[in-house]
């Protein structure tokens, strides 16, 4: 049939960008998103100015930059990058210490006295081209105002409505999905080493097996498990442990051979591992619609979710919360929520309360789309490696690394491509010759102990902490934010906010979690 | 004007690989005669002369239609000529995804099409493309019921992807590092000016051009200029490849990676050949003018008789020209909102009510600037519309210096502050 194609790699057409800018996608990074416009082979060599084009012609948003450029420039395959000389690629680069994961706040921090943490602030983050707002848009007054539009500040916005609450604000600095909720590898399990975790993924999930029907957009739930190996025996003891602890709390991993795990994952090379961990409900989505799904769903129940609306002030008086300063004017509330994932430290600091999160850079990738060959999303705990195959057919794999220094940080680096090349073809050769596209960076919001920071603040009335995620917010969010949203309404505290509370830090009982990803 | 077209063949060579460069004519007549190789097609064994890529071998042998569109499975062809698209993606050697326009060709080597049900040119799957008229909107795609979510989810996973996984493991070749006091990438007219720039200095520049086989892949740095109140001890960001936060130039060469450190980089990679919107606009037979003047002057291939040429500012004059030169009759049409190709491959362009026959549809709209390395590390890039280019260009000084003070940018790939 007759269509006008706007990106060639992607199928998308100018039909396509016509719905996206109907639909208010008001900037030009999240209408790349929302169609999948650029984010293929070519990675918007030709699209790029045909998007400018036609935008210019059918009055969408203005676009006077172009979406970010991310390396590679061309197509480069796993074993070429896997060949980069780069002093310190394998393990520990000489001239770089090794960090270990901070356990409390470090001491010699700047302190900023405001930061006005607007988009585009840090390295690596792209500030989008939004429409131009005046200050009038916003509400004077609030009964909710949610600070960041990730799943977490979405996902409660949407509770609340469902509860009645409807007076809602959620203040996003950027568009949606700039954060960690849009560019996090989709990964949700059930495979944990604490109780709580356990039972929040597990309905997250089941949450999840529905989102579509209940927000009307696919999220593209694939359950096809988490397989992580183990390569010592050591690592296959410690395994056993936490396998033993889940099938106590209902989720039923399963201890694999390296026979068995080949049988899952083809082509693994099973002289990498001398067991691995696999459960079979565990599974990828894809990120980018909950966001949508989530703020679609709170704009009909009436709660509003405004864009490129940076946080610069938070007002307290006599220990309570007033209100906030935006750089589109202010919005009186009594209840603030801090969903702002790794940038929740420094919203935190304008209301002088300090929390112990540190942000760490954690960097991924993706390839060239493949017909699907890969069921689970493969992963091995001892390297922070982590990989699995998108419903586009693209691998999507990350990988932490131990000389990573604490910092807001969203660039890529080659360093991680050579190193995350290296250990995808260790374990899967054949994956060699697959051609990375492009590659990003996010940011963890790390707490000393791996578990979130939620609920009340201590000394100051009225806010609420709703951070502290260490990359695994997006898969527990739905069901954290039930819990939010049920003790935001009037209802009362659910005992996981009462176990994740900030004072948890001043009182010395650490919820420690294991089994955190790089 | 010079100058866009000079810098033109600067963007050409940096995409461009494994080419020899201009031949004369003479070579070509000769090696004619002298090869008769043959390419493996698909189990059919297809003629190529030496030099040429596989685009050029499988459009000499009429094959017009190289792949399928990953999403509605509309037929593809090359557009550009010069590895910025990714049209003219085939398989080869057992791997998948590789640009034909790219790639040159050996005896026996084995090309394959990807992506459809049957063949590339009867693909059963090209129903998708007949039962969608606008297009199929996968966010809202049976979102009614969990059994018909399930269901949709299991049928995209399906369809999904273009090509299949390699046969074989490939190689790791062992990477280098280089340092250079200055770097040139693309060796067009502004490039080599600037190399004798740097030469009557003193200055041995390090030139990365595809005709030598090298490709800038990417340009990874620090944000310096970004204080870190994090950082607890004076270590730079990991931004750089060799993990202390250097700024790196990665160049491929074959199968293996450069990792070049530098003190100044100087971007010199000119344009690239964007298609133009109108109906059916991805049709195969629908190629970058540029890419089509290429393929005549390099492998003495024209791909019809007659051409009718969508041109746009100065480049459709430009292009027509040139088209002419190369032998081609060409008949020039303005860009409108009334275009459609019909055919695959295309055997006219209608416009209106009237349709014109012609052989093949050459694009010539304004070229983009070829800002990519710049915005990898946040130079500063500002929107260029005019009659030369169109696009993002790389904003700099009348130095040539960008925002970034190790980077400068010359020719057609910048605009001046």
């Amino acid at each position: 049939m007759h269509k006008t194609l706007i990106c060639a790699c992607e199928d998308v057409t100018a039909h396509d960008i016509d719905e996206a800018v109907e639909r208010g996608l008001g900037d030009v990074e999240s209408v790349k998103r929302y169609t999948g416009l650029g984010t293929g082979p070519c990675q918007g060599k030709s699209c790029v100015v045909g998007l400018k084009r036609h935008l210019a012609k059918c009055g969408g948003p203005k676009m006077e930059q172009p979406f970010t450029a991310r390396p590679p420039i061309v197509p480069t395959e796993f074993a070429v990058l896997a060949g980069m000389a780069a002093p310190g690629k394998d393990g520990e680069p000489d001239s770089v210490a090794r960090h270990s994961r901070p356990q409390s706040r470090p001491s010699t921090c700047i302190e900023p006295a405001t930061t006005p943490w607007m988009a585009g602030s840090i390295p690596g983050s792209s500030p989008g081209t939004a429409m131009t707002k005046g200050d009038e848009h916003l509400p004077h007054r609030v009964d909710i105002l949610i600070i960041g539009g990730g799943i977490m500040g979405l996902a409660l916005a949407y509770g609340l409505t469902r509860r009645g609450v409807r007076d809602v604000l959620v203040l996003e600095r950027g568009y949606l999905c700039e954060g960690a909720s849009g560019r996090n590898g989709g990964g949700v399990r059930m495979q944990w080493t604490t109780a709580p975790f356990i039972e929040l993924c597990k309905e997250s999930i089941g949450f999840m097996r529905h989102f579509a029907q209940e927000l009307g957009i696919n999220v593209w739930l694939r359950q096809g498990g988490y397989l992580f190996t183990a390569r010592t025996a050591a690592e296959a003891r410690a395994a056993e442990q936490r396998a033993e602890f889940q099938r106590r709390h209902g989720v039923r991993t399963e201890i694999l051979t390296p026979t068995e795990a080949r049988s899952i994952v083809p082509d693994l090379d099973d002289s990498q591992l001398v067991a691995a961990a696999y459960h079979p409900e565990d599974g990828v989505v894809f990120p980018w619609p909950f966001l949508w799904g989530y703020a679609d769903g709170a704009r009909r129940g009436g709660a509003r979710v405004e864009t490129f609306t940076g946080v610069e002030q938070i007002e307290i008086e006599r220990g309570e919360v007033r209100g906030v300063v935006t750089n589109h004017g202010r919005v009186a509330a009594t209840t603030v929520v801090i969903a702002a994932g790794a940038w929740s430290v420094e919203v935190a600091r304008l209301a002088g309360v300090t929390l112990p999160n540190v942000p760490m850079r954690h960097e991924i990738l993706v390839t060239e789309p493949l017909k699907p060959f890969l069921d689970p999303l493969v992963s091995e705990l001892s390297s922070g490696l982590y990989f699995s195959q998108s419903m586009r057919g693209e691998i999507v794999g990350g990988m932490g690394d131990p000389a990573e220094p604490p910092g807001l940080n969203q660039t890529s680096s080659a360093r991680f491509a050579a190193r995350f090349a290296e250990g995808v073809t260790r374990l899967i050769p054949r994956l060699g010759g697959v051609k990375v596209i492009r590659q990003w960076a996010g940011c963890y919001d790390v707490t000393p102990d791996h578990s979130p920071i939620l609920g009340e603040t201590p000394g100051v009335r009225g806010l609420v902490q709703m951070s502290g995620f260490v990359g695994h917010g997006f898969m527990m969010a739905p069901a954290v934010a039930e819990r939010m949203a049920d003790w935001l309404a009037g209802g009362p505290i659910d005992e996981v906010l009462q176990r994740y509370a900030l004072s948890r830090f001043a009182e010395g009982r650490l919820e420690h979690e294991e089994m955190i990803i790089g | 004007m010079t100058e866009a077209l000079a810098s033109n063949a600067g963007a050409c060579r940096l995409f461009t690989p494994r080419r020899s460069g201009h031949e004369h004519p003479d070579e070509l007549a000769s090696r004619r005669v002298t090869d008769l190789q043959t390419i493996n097609f698909e189990g059919k064994s297809i003629p190529f002369l030496a030099g040429d890529t596989i685009s050029a071998a499988l459009l000499r042998a009429g094959v017009r239609i190289f792949s399928r569109s990953p999403k509605y499975h509309r037929p593809r062809g090359p557009f550009c000529f010069a590895g910025s698209c990714a049209q003219c993606y085939v398989r080869i050697d057992g791997k998948p995804s590789l640009p034909a326009c790219m790639t040159l060709c050996h005896e026996s080597i084995r090309v394959e099409r990807q992506n459809a049900i049957g063949s590339a040119g009867h693909d059963l799957l090209g129903i998708i493309d007949v039962a969608t008229p606008h297009g199929l909107d996968h966010h809202h795609l049976m979102t009614w019921n969990r059994l018909a979510n399930t269901t949709a989810s299991a049928v995209a996973r399906r369809l999904a992807g273009l090509g299949t996984l390699p046969d074989a493991a490939m190689e790791v070749a062992a990477g280098e590092t280089r340092h250079a006091e200055v770097v040139i990438v693309g060796a067009g007219e502004a490039g080599r000016k600037a190399a004798r720039d740097m030469a009557a200095r003193g200055i041995d520049p390090l030139i990365i051009d595809s005709n030598d086989g090298a490709i800038a892949i990417g340009l990874y740095a620090p944000n310096p200029l970004q204080p870190n109140p994090f950082q607890t001890n004076p270590l730079p960001p990991c931004g750089g490849g060799s993990g202390r936060g250097d700024r790196t130039l990665l160049v491929r060469r074959h199968n293996h990676l450069e990792s070049i450190s530098f003190e100044n980089l100087i971007l010199a990679t000119g344009t690239t050949s964007q298609p133009l919107a109108f109906e059916d606009n991805d049709r195969p037979g629908i190629y970058a003018a540029r890419g089509l003047v290429d393929l005549a002057r390099r492998h003495d291939l024209r791909l019809g008789e007659h051409a009718v040429l969508i041109g746009e500012g100065a480049e459709g004059p430009r292009q027509a020209a040139a088209l002419r030169e190369v032998g081609y009759a060409v008949e020039e049409v303005a860009l409108s909102d009334n275009l459609r190709a019909i055919g695959s491959p295309v055997h006219a362009l209608q416009i209106g009510e009237r349709k014109v026959d012609c052989d093949l549809i050459a694009i010539a709209a304004r070229p983009a600037p070829a800002y990519e390395l710049a915005a990898q590390v946040d130079a500063e890039v500002a929107l260029v519309d005019n009659e030369s280019v169109c696009g993002f260009a790389v904003v700099v000084d009348d130095e040539g210096r960008t925002s970034i003070p190790w980077l400068s940018a010359v020719g057609s790939v910048c605009t001046k502050r």
